[in-house]
Order: structure tokens, then sequence, then C-alpha cells
């Protein structure tokens, strides 16, 4: 007796033991348009920051009365720098579509990430609630998901910026000075992109709370909240996890909706939405205006989109081994 | 099955009402609709004054809810001098302002709950009457996209069904990819450089991009058709990616099951299976996809419609965000609003007429 429980503990051929990180890691390195995504990501991610390392924001922002619309590619003078070349050509007000397109990309990939947050955490918080609590809790936040559902998001999203469109200050962050209409942008997108999430967190919870593992935990006094954050929250971490990663990419092309029909971030700071505001009437002859924003926008979110469908895959509890 | 419409109807008023409370409160939050007049120097301060308050503007806010939703010609406001002759005469013409804190002055809205949305400030003509003009132009796109997402979408998922992972399957499985993560804009904006102005540049027939007739034209048919595919192509677009997959998914799911596997043992042939056998049950959930859709394509059309110019729902809502016209956006946010409930109720519907697995308790 004693030597069989001796052998269990201390196996004779040792069995490599992986974690579900580890397990989902390895699939998802198998995933190859995850991988490519990866790596599509860390490039741009890699542009936008050590573009900053050659080139002001100032610079960026500097206007140039002649050589304005300069084609890529193309010489124009610049007062004080003399001839420089601009590599993605120059927008109406003569200012650098390449520095703009860093700067610009620094903020629609920190809007994306920040209101994703705020997203998250709002649909798992409400989720986890509303699913372990039910009752009136429940009646309550499921009504304020199903009523926020009904009105688009775009539509729920421009009502809303309209109110600061006006709104011309600016405020520092992490050094740089940019308009505080990027932060109304984050808190608008984030507030108003989390019922999905929260109606699937919901139902997860719903079938969670029957199982044993919480009626044992209630059995032993496990205070409500403990077993919601500390039993629940990590049994729902994949598709919280695949909606974070995805929710970016929606963030960033919400922006740009919202900056293309002039609602969202206003100047002087860019965003990629932004620059591609005024490309409208000039789809023939000033093409660069919005093919390298747009560019930028498409490859960034298809990188989400292709991380986001390799962890769904990754994280699929039906398919770990 | 009446019960359970019936119920769900019952249900769906509270929503309904809960909706009507957002989007007022979110209309309020959005700013002032006096304040961009205000600057119009030759409007007096006074005049302004008495606008807001004839308007309303200065109930308070419960109140002005309550207008909104059952009209104010019961409530009277002080608007007149107490002993102004208008008041007994109406050939005489009332004279503004001078309040003094007597009402006189009933209000002439009759709320949305008997039709009435106010009246436009920027068009200066009911809301109804400006909706009605917009809204015909939008059915007209709006049913455009929707069947040619319908039909594409349904052909390329099945044919993608057909032979998974073959390379017409993963040429459309890449495609939908990158177009899933394109903004509509851009599409558009794509679509017009190359089928306009590139086409134009090569010497081939190229398409017209913007507004719904020739403004020199006749308004014919031909015209609308041709003025209809751009615009049709950048809505349908991202859509006809999400359709195809969706049919793939559930086309494929449909294949694995039991019934096909009997209908396979019967001897048919496998374009019977999949055409008939496996559509069937594949489609039901196409029905909640174009519920879904229909709402937003009522007024989600916002960015084709602007980039185009199009005379719809959606230019209408943009322009009205730019100018400040509170009753025509109060009545559009309310009309798509209303819509995604009334359609979602109604796919619940006809998915458990449709589909015999589904029970209505």
């Amino acid at each position: 007796m004693t030597t069989k429980v001796a052998s269990l503990r201390q196996p004779e051929n040792e069995v490599e033991v992986h974690s579900i990180w580890q397990i989902a890691f390895r699939r998802y390195r198998k995933h190859r348009m995850a991988v490519l995504g990866t790596f599509i990501l860390f490039a741009i991610i890699l542009f936008v920051t050590v573009g900053t390392l050659f080139y002001s924001e100032a610079a960026g922002n500097k206007t140039r009365l002649r050589g304005r619309e300069a084609p890529p590619g193309s010489i124009i003078q610049d007062r004080d720098l003399g001839d420089i070349r601009m590599i993605m050509g120059t927008d109406a007000a003569g200012r650098d579509v390449l520095i703009r397109m860093i700067y610009g990309g620094q903020i629609s990939i920190a809007i994306g990430v920040t209101s994703m947050i705020i997203s998250i955490t709002l649909g798992t918080l409400i989720g986890l609630l509303s699913g372990y609590f039910g009752g009136v809790v429940d009646r309550f936040l499921s009504s304020v998901t199903e009523v926020m559902l009904s009105i688009p998001a775009l539509i729920l999203l421009l009502v809303l910026s309209s109110a600061f469109r006006e709104d011309t200050t600016t405020v520092e962050i992490f050094g740089r000075t940019i308009s505080r209409t990027v932060i109304y942008v984050v808190l608008l997108i984030g507030a108003t992109s989390w019922m999905r999430l929260s109606r699937i967190v919901r139902s997860q919870v719903l079938s969670l709370k029957e199982q044993e593992f919480v009626q044992a935990a209630r059995a032993i006094g496990v205070r409500d909240l403990a077993i919601v954050f500390r039993h629940l929250l990590p049994n729902i971490i994949a598709p919280v996890v695949v909606a974070a990663t995805l929710g970016i990419g929606t963030a960033i092309i919400t922006e740009a909706y919202l900056s293309f029909l002039g609602f969202g971030v206003q100047p002087p700071t860019a965003t990629w939405g932004n620059i591609l505001n005024g490309a409208l009437n000039q789809v023939e002859s000033r093409w660069w205006l919005w093919v390298f924003p747009g560019f930028f926008i498409t490859s960034t979110v298809l990188a989400i989109n292709f991380i986001g469908d390799g962890l769904r895959d990754a994280l699929d509890p039906r398919s770990i081994e | 099955m009446t019960k359970y419409i019936i119920r769900r109807i019952i249900q769906a008023i509270p929503l309904l009402v809960l909706i009507t409370i957002l989007i007022f409160g979110l209309l309020k939050l959005s700013g002032d609709p006096f304040a961009a007049q205000m600057i119009d120097p030759n409007v007096s301060e006074e005049d302004m004054a008495y606008r807001r308050r004839a308007a309303g503007l200065d109930d308070p806010l419960p109140l002005q809810f309550i207008h909104w939703y059952l009209g104010d010609d019961w409530y009277q406001r002080d608007l007149r001098p107490n002993n102004d002759p208008c008041l007994a005469d109406s050939t005489v013409v009332c004279a503004w302002g001078e309040f003094d804190g007597e009402v006189d002055t009933p209000g002439t809205r009759k709320g949305i709950l008997r039709g009435d949305f106010g009246i436009s400030l920027r068009f200066q003509r009911p809301v109804v009457e400006v909706i009605q003009d917009r809204l015909p132009n939008t059915l007209i796109l709006a049913s455009t996209a929707l069947t040619t997402t319908i039909l594409l979408g349904v052909a390329i998922g099945m044919l993608a069904a057909l032979r998974p992972y073959s390379l017409f399957d993963n040429i459309v499985t890449t495609l939908s990819f990158v177009t899933f993560s394109m903004p509509i804009f851009l599409i558009a904006l794509l679509a017009v450089f190359v089928f306009s102005v590139k086409f134009k540049e090569w010497g081939l027939p190229y398409l017209p991009t913007q507004g719904m007739y020739d403004p020199r034209g006749d308004r014919s048919l031909d015209e609308l058709l041709i003025r209809l595919i751009l615009p049709t192509f950048s809505l349908a677009a991202i859509q006809i990616a999400a359709y195809s997959r969706f049919i793939r998914a559930s086309m494929l799911e449909a294949i694995n099951s039991d019934y096909i596997r009997t209908a396979r043992a019967k001897g048919l042939t496998n374009r019977r299976i999949v055409l008939v056998h496996a559509f069937k049950n594949a489609s039901f959930p196409l029905i909640t996809l174009v519920a879904l859709d229909i709402p937003a394509y009522l007024g989600g059309a916002v960015v084709t419609e602007t980039i185009f110019s199009w005379p719809g729902m959606g230019k209408l809502f943009i322009d009205s965000l730019t100018n400040l016209d509170p009753p025509i956006l109060l009545a559009f946010t309310l009309l798509v609003a209303v819509s995604v409930v009334f359609f979602q109720l109604l796919a619940d519907i006809v998915y458990a007429w449709v589909d015999p697995r589904v029970r209505y308790t």
C-alpha cells in the first residue's frame, strides 16, 4: 500500500508537466497566421517607437507654406533645414506625413489599448456580477446591457462625441502634449463596447456557478466576492483574453471612423484616423494622404485579428489535450 | 405561438421606455441647440431668451422629457405680457419678451407618442416630413446592399464549405480577414480610386461617385443604378466577408451531423446533400444575422452615405450633428433603436416558426 503511494509521488519515468499557459503557447506557435500577426504588430510598434528617436513631434506639427501636398519622395525646401526629402509626402498644411504617421500611430494604438482596458474591465465585471448574483442585480445590469446594445455603437459614439468637439485644450501625458479629446475618445469607446463581452461572461458564469467547485467554496464559507474573483474569474479568462485582443483592433477602427467623420481626436494631435479626415476630397490627387494611414490601420487591425484568432484556438479548453 | 408573440411584445415595452430615456439624456448632454444661433448678430438676446422659453428649453428637465413624450399642448408657459391685446384679439400680432411670471400660452407640440417629433431647427419643417424625404433613399441603398450581401455571402460561403481548405477556400478566408480589418471608408476610398479615378485615367467607362442622380440628368432608373454600384459595394464588402464566413462555419457543422450521414447512406449526391439538406439547417442562423443588419443599414450607412453624398438617413444624421439639430437627432436615434428592438423580436419569432428545434417558452 505504502509503496504504491510512494510510486505515485515519484513516477519512474519523468513526465513533463505543462501548465495551461505552456500548452496554449505551444499551440499558438503552431498557428501560422498568429505568428505572422505577431511579427507584423511588432514591426508596427517598432515603427511608432523607434521612429520617435529620429523625428520630434514638433517636426511633425511643423507647417510649411511652400511645399504643401508634396508627393512622397519629393524634395521640399524648409526654412530652417534646407532641402529635405519627404518620404511619405506632405499634407495640406505642409506637414511631414511620415512623422505624423509615427506620432499618430502612437495615439491610435494607445487609444486602442486603453479603451480596450476600460471595456474589458466593464464587460467582465458586469458579466461576473450579473451572472453570479442573479435576481435584481442581473435584471438591472442585463437591461442596461440590452439598452446599450439597442443603439448602434457608432451612432451612440457620434452623438456623445459631438459634445466635446469644441474642446481645444491639451493635456500632458508621458511627456507628450496631446489634445484632451483623446481622453474623451478613449472613455467613450471604452464605455460603449463592453456589452458583448459582458453577455459572454454572464452566460459562462451562469453555467460555472452550478458546478461543484463553486458549491464547495460556498459550503466552506468563502465570501461571494472571493468566489467571483478568485474562482470564477480564472475560469473565464480565455474569452476575456480573446475579447481583449480583438477589442484593441475594434477600438482602433472605431477611432478611425470617428476621426474620419471629424468627431474624434481634434488637432493638433494626429491619429491614423484624423490624418484620413481630409482625404475624401483628395482621393485622386493626394493618394498618399489616405493610402498610408489606411495601410497602417488595416495592417495593425489585421495583425491583431490574426493574433486574436490564434489565441482563441490556443486557449480553447475543448482542444487542450 | 400567439401567446409567445404577445409576451415578447409586452417584454419589449419597458426596454423601449429605457431606450427613450437614454436617448433623451444623451441628446441633452450633447449641447445647446441655440448656442450656435447665438452668434448670429441679427438675433437679439431677448429674442433668444424668448425662443428658448417658447421651445421649452427653460422647463425643468423631467418636464422636458414628458413634453417630448406626451406633448406640451396641455402645459402653459409665460411668454407674453399680461395685458397683451393679442390674447383677446387674434388679429393682433403678439409682442415678445417681457415675462411677468404668469403663464399664458399653451405649447403646440403633441409629443412622440402622438407622432409629433417636433420641428427641425435647420429645415424649419416637421421632423417627420424631413425623415419621410430621406428614408426611401436609404431604403433603396440598404435593400440593394442587403440583397447583394445575402446572395454573394451565401454563394461564397457554400462554395467554400463544399471544399474546405481548398485553394478557393483559402483565398476567401484571407480576403475576408483583410476586409474585416478595414474601415468601411477605406474600402469606399479604394473603390472610388480604382473604379472612378483610375478608370477615367485609363479611358474606361468610369463610375460616378456623388449623389443619387446626375444634377443635369433626367433622374432615370439607369442613372440611379449606376450610382448605386459604388455605395453598395462599399456597404456590402465587409458584410459579404462576414456572411460567407458564417455560412461556411454553419455548413461545415451541418455536414458533420447525423442526418447528413443518413442522406449519404441513402446514396444522395454530394451536391444535393450540401445544397438542399445541409443548407436548409445552416441557413436558419442567417435570420438573426439579417435582423441585426437591417437596423444597422437603416441608420448605419452613416459613413458610406457621407462619402458618396447619398441623400439618405445617415447623411441627414451627420449633417444634423454638425448643425446641432436635436429634434432630428432624437427622432433618428429613436428610429434606429426601435428598429433594432423590432427586428430582433421579429427574428426570434420567425426563428421559432421555421426551426422546429426551437421551442418557444
